[in-house]
C-alpha cells in the first residue's frame, strides 16, 4: 500500500491547527433577549441617552492568566436592547434627541466581574454586572443616582463550550437588572414626585390594586406585631418565672442558714449534757 | 457470529451504565384533606433560585414537570422557563415570592391577575434542594502510546440528592403540602482497558420519586408514603 506523504501530512497540520485552535482563549459576544416586561406604563415621557462608552463598552480580559479563558466580553448589543425593552414597557420613550422630555435617563456600566468554575472550586460560570443609572429632568438636571447590580450563574454541562456557558450566565445577569428596573423604577422619590405632578395613573384599578396591595402589606405587618408582642408577653411571663425561682432559691438558702444554725446548737446542747455525765 | 457477540457485549455494557445503587426516601405532608383539579386547570412547577446557595437544577424542575404531565393525564403543566418569561420580572431569582401571601400581593396587580386567570392555573409547585458530591475514592490512570492506549484503575464515588417540594393553592392562597426526597447513590468506574461506567442515576431516581409522589397527591391519595428502592 503505498501512502501519500503530501495528504498525510496535510491531515496531520490540519488536526494540529484544530487542537491548537481548541485550546485558545474565548472571545464571548452575548447575545440573546428579556422578554416584554408585565407592568404598569407610567404617564412619563423620557429619552434614553447611550453615550459612546455605553454603546461600544467592551470587557477585555488585563490579567494574562485569565486570558487563556476569556479575552473578550462584548453585550454591548444586549444591554442595549435591555434597557430599550424595560423603558419601553415603563415610560413612553422618545428618539434619541428629542427635546422636551420629562425625563432623560443615562445608564452607565460602572464594573463587569466573571468567574470560571476552575477559579471557584464549583461547577458554575458566574457573572456580576454593575450600571449607575443617572435620571435626570428635562433640562438634565440631576434627578437621582440608582445603582443597579446584576447576578447570573449557569451550571456546567457536557458539551457546552465555555462562551455558550457565559452568554447563558450573561443574559440571567441582564434579566436581574431588568426585573429591578421594571419593578422599582417607579418607586424611587423623584419619579413618584413626577407622576404627583403630572396627575392620577391611567388606569383606576391600579389604584383599587395598590390599595389591596397596601392593605395586604398593613395585615402582615400587624400580624407580625401580634407576634412580637406575644413574644414580649412570653418574655414578660419568663421572667416572673425567672424571679419566683430566684426567690425561692432565697427561702432554700434561708432554710438551709436555719437548719445549720440548728445543728451547732444541737452540737452544743451534745456537749452540754455530755460534761455532767463525765462528771 | 463474531458481530452478534460484539453486539451482545454493547447491550450488556449499556444495561451496566443504565443501572445503579441508589436508596431514596419520599415523605410527604398533606395539609389538607382533598385537593381539588378541574378539567382546565394548569400547575406551575418551578425551581427556586432565590440566593447563590439554592440553585435548583433546572434539568430536575423540567424532569418534575414531565412526570407530573404525563401521571396526570389531562392536566396541563406549564414548564419553568415558559412561565418565568410570560410573567417577567415577577418570578425571577430575585423576585419570586417566598410565601403564598407574598404571592398573592403580587398577583393582586390586574396585569398579573389576568394573566395568570388566562393561564388558568390552580397550583404551584415549588422544588428546592441539589444534587451533589458527597465522596469519592480510588483512581483510574488512562494513557496512549504508539502501540495503543488504555486506561487501568478503579474509581467509586457518592451522590447525595436532597429535594423538597411545596404546594401552593391560588384558589386560597394556601400551602397545601410538601414532599421530600432524600437519595444516595453509588457510582463505580472499573476500567480494563476500557473503562466501565456503572453509574448511579440519583437525580433522576430523585425525580422519579418526587414525581410519582406528585402524581399522587394531585390524585386525592390522602394516605401517606414512604418507600426505600
Amino acid at each position: 500500500m503505498q501512502i501519500n506523504i503530501k495528504q498525510l501530512s496535510n491531515k496531520l497540520a490540519l488536526v494540529t491547527t484544530i487542537l491548537f485552535l481548541s485550546g485558545c482563549a474565548t472571545n464571548v459576544v452575548v447575545k440573546g433577549t428579556i422578554p416584554e416586561p408585565l407592568i404598569d406604563k407610567l404617564p412619563l415621557t423620557a429619552s434614553l441617552s447611550y453615550t459612546e462608552d455605553f454603546t461600544n463598552y467592551t470587557y477585555v480580559e488585563a490579567q494574562k492568566s485569565r486570558r487563556s479563558v476569556v479575552s473578550k466580553f462584548d453585550f454591548k448589543d444586549a444591554q442595549i436592547s435591555m434597557f430599550d425593552r424595560v423603558f419601553d414597557a415603563l415610560l413612553t420613550v422618545a428618539p434619541t434627541g428629542a427635546g422636551d422630555t420629562d425625563l432623560i435617563i443615562e445608564p452607565q456600566v460602572l464594573d463587569f466581574q466573571y468567574s470560571t468554575p476552575n477559579e471557584t472550586q464549583t461547577t458554575q460560570y458566574e457573572v456580576w454586572l454593575k450600571y449607575r443609572l443617572q435620571i435626570m429632568d428635562g433640562d438634565r438636571q440631576n434627578l437621582a443616582d440608582w445603582v443597579i447590580k446584576g447576578y447570573g450563574k449557569t451550571p456546567t454541562a457536557m458539551l457546552q463550550s465555555t462562551s455558550a456557558a457565559f452568554n447563558a450566565a450573561a443574559n440571567v445577569a441582564m434579566r436581574d437588572v431588568g426585573a429591578q428596573l421594571a419593578i422599582r423604577f417607579g418607586r424611587q422619590t423623584s419619579v413618584q414626585a413626577l407622576v404627583a405632578e403630572k396627575g392620577s395613573f391611567p388606569a383606576s384599578t391600579d389604584s383599587s390594586a395598590d390599595q389591596k396591595i397596601g392593605e395586604s402589606v398593613e395585615q402582615a405587618i400587624d400580624e407580625d406585631v401580634s407576634v412580637l408582642q406575644d413574644l414580649a408577653e412570653q418574655g414578660a411571663v419568663e421572667q416572673d418565672l425567672a424571679e419566683q425561682v430566684i426567690a425561692e432559691q432565697d427561702i432554700v438558702q434561708n432554710v438551709e442558714e436555719v437548719v445549720d444554725e440548728a445543728q451547732q446548737v444541737l452540737e452544743q446542747a451534745e456537749e452540754v449534757i455530755q460534761v455532767p455525765s463525765e462528771e | 457470529m463474531i458481530l452478534k457477540t460484539y453486539i451482545k457485549l454493547c447491550a450488556l455494557v449499556a444495561a451496566l451504565i443504565l443501572t445503579g445503587c441508589t436508596t431514596i426516601n419520599v415523605d410527604q405532608v398533606r395539609l389538607r384533606e382533598s385537593i381539588t383539579l378541574e378539567q382546565n386547570d394548569a400547575i406551575v412547577v418551578l425551581g427556586r433560585h432565590q440566593t447563590a446557595e439554592i440553585q435548583t437544577e433546572a434539568s430536575l424542575v423540567s424532569c418534575i414537570g414531565g412526570r407530573l404531565s404525563r401521571g396526570t393525564g389531562s392536566t396541563r403543566i406549564i414548564p419553568e422557563r415558559e412561565f418565568v418569561d410570560l410573567m417577567y420580572p415577577w418570578f425571577e431569582a430575585r423576585t419570586a415570592p417566598l410565601s403564598p401571601k407574598k404571592l398573592k400581593a403580587v398577583l393582586d396587580r390586574p396585569l398579573l391577575a389576568q394573566r395568570v386567570r388566562d393561564l388558568s392555573i390552580r397550583y404551584f409547585v415549588w422544588v428546592e434542594g441539589s444534587t451533589e458530591r458527597t465522596g469519592a475514592a480510588g483512581s483510574l490512570t488512562c494513557s496512549i502510546g504508539p502501540g495503543g492506549g488504555g486506561c487501568f484503575g478503579f474509581g467509586t464515588w457518592e451522590d447525595t440528592s436532597d429535594y423538597e417540594t411545596t404546594i401552593w393553592d391560588l384558589e386560597t392562597f394556601t400551602e397545601v403540602g410538601r414532599i421530600s426526597t432524600e437519595a444516595v447513590g453509588t457510582s463505580y468506574m472499573p476500567a480494563f482497558v476500557l473503562p466501565i461506567p456503572l453509574l448511579a442515576q440519583v437525580q433522576g431516581d430523585s425525580c422519579r420519586g418526587m414525581g410519582r409522589q406528585l402524581v399522587k397527591f394531585f390524585s386525592d391519595e390522602p394516605t401517606a408514603l414512604k418507600t426505600a428502592n
